[in-house]
């Protein structure tokens, strides 16, 4: 399996080390092309890792690789592909072009390492790269929201990037190997110590992930940026806080397991309720769904929350790997399809979207597909994922958190289905209308109907894929 | 005994990083206030991996990573300041349009 993840660091990393070079230089406009093919070869390698379905140990102890780490970086590939196909048009105007592109394929990479890794040195070189590459996304397009938003991303990237050395010192203080091993259980005089080197570890992912009382700098970077770097932060970068709480802090909880149930359960609530509530008084759409993804983090809480308990387990994976299949389609989807609004010259707010589901019909049933399959509606992928998977793993033992997630589901219909609402249920304004070879369309096709598709027929089929 | 010491000073450089990304307004003077936290948290590493004689040498390892995640880190933010300068003409923080704590 060493030449496949060899294969991903020639692909990925040379074609995102070569692309500037090229286009800089040569004044040519190759770059998007050349990542389209890199993310399709990437995308076919990493098929081939999931459907061999190897476990095993690489790079002598440097990473590991089983089924659910496999799938996750199927699906950031596959919102890699996707948002590299948007950005053919998006991004063709933009002088900093060949730079995005060349980040894509650099922060994917790392991507990889994260959800792979299993050593603390391996995290923290694959989070350096991930991270600034990230930073630098954000404020791409050299205007004054990116300018804004990539300032608060970075101060608050290095804060989070200080916390992961503070939980990495504590954590390993106490292990003593450098190697993320399973700990099973702890002396007593060690046990605050890991305890507060969790907490640090939990601060620093919660804060790429979204995290109340750690997400200040959300808002204004998932609503503020450019749509379509938002897409793939929030899409695919924002899968390194999974895969490292599925890595790093996994194999801790044997060792602390009523603490982090605790933890996790009292951030989801909050988290979930903020993010649900805030995003009901929203009149931006693009900051609407940034709130959404507050909410979808709490979610993911659960789950997570749900993994100390042995009966529990299983159910809790399964329902990380599919609610992330339905969180990257949906998320990549939505804001592609608000950089497609944007670039015909729809204004983003719930008024200036008024109508828009009339004059471009396709556009609007795929963007409120997606909005349903993020709402829960059955049958799309979002129903299972959300309600049989993450809220019924935690229904026999934690009963109540399984209904405070209940509620704030009801919550965010509130919000999701006004969009709906004026997406198609008010007068069409006079707007060019959508056109259809336009790859922002192409991508919302693929999310939605891929939505559709395995919300009918291959949860369950994934679902024992990842067990 | 003598890590406790380390991890007192370590505590208190992160008090005052906090203290100073916190109340301070000015881009560069932020950053400098996160690489103390950041520093601190180098500290506490490196003092806590000196407890095992096995394990010092790996976690030295890291922290040498970690100096390289910070010194890119200060390069984009550094890189930022910049953009902001010329945009803006000013370093302020709460220049920004919308830029709230």
């Amino acid at each position: 399996m060493e030449w496949i993840i060899w294969a991903l660091i020639v692909v990925l990393g040379g074609l995102g080390l070569v692309l500037p070079t090229i286009d800089y230089i040569k004044e040519t406009k190759v770059s998007p092309y050349l990542t389209l093919l890199g993310t399709a070869t990437a995308l076919v390698l990493v098929l081939l890792l999931t459907f061999s379905r190897r476990s095993g140990i690489l790079f002598d102890g440097a990473l590991r690789i089983d089924t659910i780490s496999s799938y996750l970086a199927l699906i950031a590939t596959l919102g890699a592909f996707l948002v590299s196909l948007a950005s053919v048009t998006q991004a063709k105007d933009w002088s900093t072009a060949p730079s995005l592109y060349s980040l894509l394929l650099l922060a994917l990479l790392g991507v990889y390492f994260i959800l792979f890794v299993n050593d603390a040195t391996v995290l923290v070189a694959a989070w350096a790269l991930v991270a600034v590459a990230s930073y630098v996304l954000v404020g791409v397009k050299k205007d004054e929201a990116s300018l804004e938003a990539t300032t608060k991303y970075a101060i608050m990237g290095v804060a989070s990037s200080s916390l992961l050395i503070f939980g990495l010192a504590f954590v390993l203080g106490v292990t003593k190997v450098t190697q993320l091993v399973p700990l099973t259980g702890v002396p007593d005089t060690y046990k605050l110590t890991l305890i507060l080197g969790v907490m640090a570890l939990i601060a620093a992912f919660g804060f790429k992930l979204g995290v109340v009382p750690f997400h200040g700098w959300l808002p204004d970077v998932y609503g503020g940026a450019h749509p379509l770097v938002v897409s793939y932060v929030s899409g695919v970068i924002k899968l390194i806080s999974i895969g490292a709480f599925l890595r790093v802090l996994m194999p801790l909880i044997p060792a602390i397991a009523s603490e982090w149930f605790l933890i996790l359960a009292i951030l989801s609530v909050i988290t979930m309720f903020y993010g649900n509530l805030a995003a009901l008084v929203q009149r931006n759409v693009q900051r609407m769904m940034a709130y959404s993804s507050i909410g979808h983090a709490g979610y993911f809480l659960i789950a997570f929350a749900a993994l100390s308990f042995n009966e529990a387990r299983t159910l809790a994976l399964q329902g990380i790997g599919l609610h992330v299949t339905t969180y990257v389609l949906a998320k990549v989807g939505i804001f592609v399809g608000l950089a497609y609004f944007a670039r015909k010259g729809v204004e983003l707010t719930l008024d200036g979207m008024s109508g828009i589901g009339r004059k471009m019909p396709l556009t609007g049933t795929f963007f409120s597909l997606l909005l349903l399959s993020l709402m829960g509606m059955p049958p799309l992928i979002g129903f299972w994922s959300k309600f049989l998977y993450i809220f019924y793993s935690v229904v026999n033992v934690a009963p109540w958190l399984a209904f405070l997630g209940i509620v704030n589901s009801g919550i965010s219909v509130g919000y999701y289905a006004i969009v709906i609402r004026y997406l198609f249920f008010a007068e069409p304004p006079e707007l060019s209308i959508e056109e259809g070879n336009d790859p922002e369309l192409i991508v919302l096709a693929i999310t939605a109907t891929l939505g559709v598709i395995i919300g009918i027929g291959f949860v369950g089929a994934i679902a024992s894929f990842l067990s | 005994m003598e890590v406790f010491y380390y991890l007192v000073v370590s505590a208190v450089l992160f008090a005052l990083g906090v203290y100073g990304l916190l109340a301070r307004r000015n881009i560069i003077r932020m950053l400098l206030s996160a690489e103390i936290i950041f520093n601190s948290a180098l500290l506490a590493f490196l003092s806590l991996a000196s407890l095992d004689a096995t394990y010092v040498a790996e976690g030295g390892s890291v922290v040498i990573l970690a100096i390289s995640l910070s010194a890119a880190e200060v390069g984009v933010i550094v890189s930022i300041a910049l953009m902001m300068f010329r945009m803006k003409r000013t370093l302020d923080v709460y220049e920004l349009k919308k830029f709230k704590g």
